[in-house]
């Protein structure tokens, strides 16, 4: 499965891919491991902060659990230190009395800022409720001293009242009250109502618990701000990464792209100068001049098998593949130059017959010797002379009028038949003779010359006619008047 | 018009009580109270005297209020029970109506009366000619014992404090 998953991707995907995954794996796990720490260490500042502020609160509540004085934890002093206390949100003391080991149950929240005797019973208030009543009874009904018995009743009502005040605040808080079993712990975090709660021992003799409950909206305001901290961090470093992974994928594979483009190239539209990764000093450095010398060293051996083969061996005229190579641009050469141009087609008069009754190698010799006068007889650089095969040759001329291509074409014909080659089986003369069509196309016209075949259709028309008058001629045509040409019966005649 | 007489003499005894609350001495002083058994004999310490630090919060809350005495140099505390009240004093209560308890400081002369009417303590403080000097000293008025008797409900029960506690002052 990894294999065909493999097969379907490139280098450089699989470059990309993994090292982002990489990437993506240590970025994540360092990130988490970073808010970890940053976050317990949070955590564990504040629960230490906590623990400091709670313990004036035990210093104060533990000797009141003891001796169930509800007073102290009630004084002035005492709410001023619960009110200062950073962070506070309440707290609840559950205890026995060192002596009596009466229950003791008191508690304290920040936003009512009331602080309360929690184990009051309905009891309690009824017990106290009659003995207000009795008070106002004894009273009312004039038995002993007035002035005691009203400063009882007054703090009996005292009583009841705060009695009444603190079943009611139980009531109110009770969900505060409740001790969260995890609490038990070191500290409960309680996330949706934003508090940190601790579960402390009192220090009186018969023990008891202290919960106490802080605000953490800080707390979790510093998490957020590590959540986006490490967030914005990793996104960074995962950005930077992944721009380094693409970089150094790109840098490796594209020019190794390149390099396998021009490979793919024809060999001589490479240029073996400018090659990717030439300057670069490593391994694909390396690779690049290789393969620039590789272009170079065919590039050579092609330029020395198109010499060869641009070079008929038997005449040392131009070749038939020199000619095609040439001829096309030979016509733009000549309309730039504002010259006629003229298209020469000379075939040997009774050619087979010769070689038939001298043998090839004396045709050879008639071939070189044409071939040879015919370079002769051209006098200009821009001449142009091709055996495109057998006793046929091809010569391009650039002439200032069209009368010259047919002069040349003349004077081609008298040098060869000077040359004096004896042809015993020539039906009408004796020597080596030689046809020419030849075509001149004045510069006017140049510019509606389609193609080379186009001419050499033409040219070879009119070798066709030189050949039907009897040969050891030339049949001159211009441009003008091919049209005029009958039509031929394919190549000319031998 | 009963109804009303008895309804306006409540009102005037609670605000009578209010004013007297802050200054006077409610307890009555008995005036027989050297006749009275007496249940313990101890001293409140002088100035200097450290206590032990487990000393229990009461008494040591006593000590610091009451270590001026004498210019700081402590007293005597002896400790009378009204002859018809021991049995109940030996158990905290509940106490019948009358005076229950004094606490006499030998120097300069100071007597604590605690009496008890429809079950509840109240508190006075008198010389030994029966002249209440509630007003002479902060420690000496009758809140002062109130608060602090209450606040100590563990070893203060029903107004009096446990045999416990006072064996520390021996």
């Amino acid at each position: 499965m990894a294999k065909q998953v493999l097969r379907l991707l490139t280098i450089k995907q699989m470059l990309l891919l993994s090292h982002l995954v990489l990437v993506f794996a240590l970025v994540t796990s360092l990130s988490l491991s970073r808010y970890l720490s940053e976050w317990h260490s949070q955590l564990a500042q504040a629960s230490e902060h906590a623990l400091s502020a709670a313990n004036p609160i035990i210093d104060l509540v533990s000797p009141a659990a003891a001796g169930l004085n509800y007073t102290n934890v009630k004084l002035e002093g005492a709410m001023e230190l619960y009110q200062q206390t950073p962070r506070l949100v309440y707290f609840h003391a559950h205890a026995y009395s060192d002596f009596s080991s009466q229950p003791f149950g008191f508690a304290y929240e920040r936003d009512s800022e009331r602080a309360w005797q929690t184990n009051l019973s309905q009891q309690d208030l009824e017990a106290q409720q009659l003995h207000v009543k009795l008070l106002k009874h004894r009273l009312s009904s004039g038995e002993g001293d007035p002035v005691k018995y009203g400063f009882l009743l007054q703090r009996a009502i005292e009583r009841l009242q705060r009695i009444r005040d603190d079943i009611h605040q139980t009531k109110r808080a009770e969900f505060l009250l409740t001790v969260p079993g995890d609490v038990k712990r070191a500290y409960l975090l309680d996330e949706p109502n934003r508090l940190m709660i601790f579960s402390l021992p009192l220090r009186n003799a018969n023990q008891g618990e202290l919960v106490i409950a802080f605000d953490i909206s800080r707390l979790l305001e510093a998490r957020r701000a590590i959540q986006r901290q490490v967030l914005v961090e990793g996104g960074i470093a995962l950005l930077f990464s992944s721009l380094l992974i693409w970089g150094v994928t790109y840098w490796l594979v594209s020019p190794l792209r390149a390099l396998a483009g021009a490979m793919s190239k024809n060999v001589r539209d490479v240029d073996a100068e400018k090659i990717p990764g030439l300057e670069r000093t490593d391994e694909i450095g390396v690779l690049s001049k290789r393969f620039s010398q590789l272009i170079q060293e065919a590039n050579l051996q092609l330029d020395d098998l198109e010499e060869k083969s641009s070079i008929d061996h038997l005449t040392r005229l131009g070749s038939r593949l020199k000619f095609a190579s040439v001829s096309s641009s030979y016509i733009g050469q000549a309309q730039r130059a504002g010259q006629c141009l003229g298209f020469l087609i000379c075939d040997l008069d009774y050619f087979k017959r010769y070689n038939d009754s001298m043998g090839h190698p004396k045709g050879d010799e008639v071939l070189r010797k044409t071939a040879a006068t015919i370079e002769v007889t051209l006098k200009r650089e821009s001449d142009m002379a091709f055996r495109l095969g057998g006793e046929e040759f091809v010569v391009l001329l650039q002439t200032t009028e069209p009368g010259q291509v047919h002069d040349i074409a003349m004077s081609i014909v008298e040098n060869v038949a000077e040359q004096n080659i004896l042809h015993p089986n020539h039906p009408s003369s004796s020597r080596v003779t030689l046809s020419v069509g030849s075509l001149a196309v004045s510069h006017s016209l140049l510019g509606k010359v389609e193609s080379v075949e186009q001419l050499y259709q033409s040219a070879d028309e009119a070798l066709y006619q030189a050949k039907e008058a009897g040969r050891n001629c030339i049949k001159a045509v211009n441009w003008n008047n091919v049209a005029q040409l009958p039509q031929g019966k394919g190549n000319a005649a031998n | 018009m009963d109804r009303l007489l008895k309804t306006g003499a409540l009102a005037l005894a609670l605000l009578c009580s209010s004013g007297q609350l802050l200054a006077d001495s409610i307890a009555s002083y008995p005036e027989n109270w050297r006749d009275w058994p007496v249940v313990s004999e101890s001293m409140v310490p002088g100035r200097d005297v450290v206590l032990p630090e487990d000393t229990p919060l009461f008494i040591q809350e006593a000590v610091s209020a009451y270590n001026w005495i004498n210019d700081g140099q402590g007293t005597k505390l002896t400790v009378h029970v009204h002859p018809d009240k021991i049995e109940q004093y030996k158990t905290h209560g509940p106490y019948d109506d009358g005076i229950t308890v004094i606490g006499v400081y030998e120097t300069p002369g100071v007597i604590f009366v605690t009496e008890h009417l429809a079950g509840q303590p109240l508190y006075g403080t008198y010389d030994y000619h029966g002249v209440d000097i509630s007003e002479q000293h902060a420690t000496f008025a009758p809140e002062f014992c109130e608060r602090c008797h209450t606040a100590y409900q563990d070893i203060c029960i029903n107004g009096t404090c446990s045999t416990s506690v006072i064996e520390l002052f021996d």
